[in-house]
């Protein structure tokens, strides 16, 4: 497994998360992620995306089965990116949309501890309605902002 | 081209840098890569520039290939805009250069990091398309 | 159609606006007043057109060393004389690179260099104005590319200034520019008008006391003169010798008194042109104030006046021996000028250190605390007559401070109408030149 055990308790913090698909032609596209839910056995990632910011990725996906997910803690920017190939994509249960409310929650209360309006925040990412796209990391890589970032993790450091 | 209906002027205050961006690029190899900016600097009407300080991922994909898709956000109606740029060149002198290096030591000076935070270049990007989202 | 109309009609609305803003901007500026007033105005116009809660004006020192606020609005008064070295938080990196700054989302900003360099301590400096600026903007005033001044605006909001505003606040900063340095230049020229002024009234002064001492307090001797050469005649032929040997003792006495009078007059004349040399000299204390006490033996007799010298045989000091007699020669005429018959004054001297104490203490009629508090000032001065009505300038005082200060020394007075008064006077027993 390339994921860090350690990453389990980090990745369930509200976090910032961002996906990020290319398509074909070598064109990117950023997803808004509003939160993810890992699985430390498989390294499988679900996230969680308003369908109206996911359909241009999900159809780069179809024709390049590769993705990113970026994840930043706002206070200390520590933050890591996982890459992996596609899975496969499907609508939210109830219950994970009921999560995604939970996390937007959690995550715009603290956007507003720095002086954003939680309420803003929150109209721009919840849109209803939402799809998990599932896929494994096989790469993770160290985001936190400093010189040499980027690095890809030591599997010695897990 | 840009969209029509959308200008670059019409989004200035998410040109501040009062919220970071996200910005994705893409290897050659088609892998996309995700991270975070500061800012996307307002340089004129159909270009922006973003700071190089150290090299990372999102530099070099961009060196090989131009294409880089940024989402800035509004600070004060936080409506999301998405940004296609294609990169141009770098700057490492010039109005823009001076005035992005002008702004990151005006904030270092404050913390005595003067030295820390050096600009290494203004890496200027043509505006392909805005599109709100 | 209707919304090209809107944004039109809300452009319209905006050059309106700053049309207006520019008529009373300029207005205001071409209105002479003081520095203070000047930026007041400017931030007050500034303050109603772009609604902005906080502002201030910054002038530099003449080194270009160091800003200091001379104006703000919206901010307690205890900002004003605050200061920031140039290049230093934003407004001193502004004024420092002559370039205008435009910033925010600064505290996020600031959290995020913070957070990405841990090294050493986090040592912010604290911003001038608000501690928690979200929006900064400064605007460096410049004239022939040097620095007048500084306007910083801010706001706890973010995106305050729009580029629209920043360009606006850039066009309007020559002009502010040149504004305020214009009424420097009218306050300076203020502060030189009052100097002028206050030297002529210094001056004025002096003409006037020298005519008053020529019209009245010289023209008495001279006029007793003629009256003593009419006597001398009146005597010669009555054959009276002694009559006309007590005639010469008074014009003796007189003639000393002129000489004395013009002296002094001669003196301050000199000290108010800056004509007094000082040749610093070691002079044998007891021997100088026994020569000078000599000359007015015939006063001190004929009051039967009591003056003894208690100074050491080797007490020496070091002064310009000119103005110290001067000094001697009016205080001890005034001590026998304000003592009774048959009083006393004693003249001793003691050393501390380096120093040397004179005190002349009499036993004379004394001054009261009105009279002690104009002592050795010009305008206080009017001729007192002493017990005997001996006639007096009343320069001698003013000279004997003056002296005093040219011999690096200290003069203090004490005095009361019962016991008498008490002069003493401190002398460098060694001085470094």
């Amino acid at each position: 497994m390339v994921v860090p055990s350690r990453h389990v308790d980090f990745l369930k913090q509200p976090l910032s998360f961002w996906l990020a698909t290319a398509s074909k032609d070598r064109i990117p596209e950023p997803i808004k992620c509003t939160g993810i839910a890992f699985d430390p056995l498989t390294d499988i990632f679900t996230c969680f995306a308003p369908l109206k910011f996911a359909t241009k990725g999900i159809k780069h996906l179809q024709e390049n089965p590769v993705i990113s997910l970026v994840s930043v803690e706002l206070h200390t920017y520590e933050g890591y990116q996982y890459k992996g190939p596609y899975l496969s994509h499907r609508d939210c249960t109830a219950h994970e949309v009921e999560f995604q409310v939970q996390y937007l929650k959690e995550f715009t209360d603290t956007l507003a501890l720095f002086g954003y309006s939680a309420s803003g925040f929150h109209n721009a990412y919840f849109h209803p309605p939402f799809v998990a796209i599932l896929f494994q990391a096989n790469q993770v890589f160290d985001q936190s902002p400093k010189n040499g970032t980027g690095g890809e993790l030591d599997k010695r450091q897990l | 081209m840009n969209d029509p209906q959308v200008k670059l002027e019409e989004i200035m205050p998410a040109l501040q840098g009062v919220i970071p961006a996200i910005v994705a690029t893409s290897s050659l190899a088609r892998i996309p890569n995700a991270t975070y900016i500061s800012q996307v600097y307002y340089v004129d009407g159909n270009h922006v520039a973003l700071s190089y300080q150290f090299f990372n991922k999102t530099i070099r994909n961009v060196r090989e290939n131009p294409i880089l898709v940024t989402i800035v956000t509004c600070p004060v109606e936080y409506v999301l805009h998405k940004l296609t740029l294609r990169y141009v060149e770098s700057q490492t002198s010039g109005e823009v250069f001076e005035n992005m290096s002008m702004q990151l030591d005006a904030l270092a000076i404050v913390q005595h990091k003067e030295g820390i935070f050096k600009l290494k270049a203004a890496d200027i990007y043509e505006v392909i398309s805005i599109e709100k989202i | 159609m209707s919304v090209e109309v809107e944004n039109l009609v809300s452009q319209l609305e905006e050059a309106n606006r700053k049309m207006e803003t520019i008529r009373k901007v300029s207005f205001e500026l071409n209105r002479l007043m003081t520095l203070p007033e000047k930026l007041h105005s400017i931030l007050a116009i500034l303050s109603e057109q772009f609604g902005v809660a906080n502002s201030l004006i910054l002038i530099p020192d003449q080194n270009n060393s160091v800003l200091t606020v001379f104006a703000s609005h919206g901010y307690d008064t205890s900002i004003i004389g605050r200061q920031v070295p140039l290049g230093q938080g934003i407004v001193g990196l502004s004024a420092q690179r002559k370039k205008h700054i435009n910033l925010t989302g600064i505290r996020r900003k600031q959290h995020y260099l913070a957070t990405v360099s841990k090294e050493g301590d986090l040592d912010i400096v604290s911003p001038i104005g608000l501690p928690d600026a979200e929006s900064q903007v400064a605007i460096p005033l410049l004239s022939n590319d040097e620095l007048v001044a500084v306007l910083m605006a801010e706001s706890r909001n973010f995106c305050v200034f729009d580029k629209a505003d920043e360009s606006f606040l850039i066009t309007l900063a020559q002009p502010l520019a040149v504004s305020i340095q214009n009424s420097m230049l009218y306050d300076s020229m203020e502060e030189k008008i009052r100097e002028r002024t206050a030297e002529l009234q210094r001056l004025n002064r002096t003409k006037d006391k020298f005519f008053s001492i020529i019209s009245h307090d010289l023209r008495g001797p001279v006029t007793s003169f003629q009256s003593l050469t009419r006597l001398f005649s009146h005597y010669n032929k009555q054959g009276e010798s002694e009559k006309i040997e007590s005639l010469c003792t008074m014009v003796d006495q007189s003639v000393d008194n002129l000489n004395h009078l013009l002296e002094n007059l001669l003196d301050w004349s000199l000290s108010q042109t800056n004509g007094i040399q000082c040749f610093f000299e070691r002079i044998s204390l007891k021997d100088f104030i026994q020569r000078i006490v000599e000359i007015y033996q015939v006063n001190i007799s004929s009051k039967e006046i009591d003056v003894r010298l208690v100074v050491g045989e080797d007490l020496q000091i070091i002064a310009d021996h000119h103005t110290l007699a001067t000094v001697f020669r009016n205080l001890i005429s005034n001590s026998i000028k304000f003592t009774p018959r048959r009083g006393s004054l004693v003249i001793s001297a003691a050393t501390n250190d380096d120093i040397v104490l004179v005190q002349l203490k009499d036993t004379g009629v004394g001054m009261d605390c009105a009279r002690l508090s104009t002592l050795f000032q010009l305008q206080g001065q009017r001729t007192t007559s002493g017990t005997e009505k001996e006639k007096g300038t009343g320069l001698g005082l003013v000279l004997v401070k003056e002296f005093m200060e040219l011999n690096r020394g200290k003069i203090s007075v004490e005095s009361d109408p019962v016991t008498g008064t008490t002069v003493t006077l401190q002398l460098p027993r060694d001085v470094n030149r």
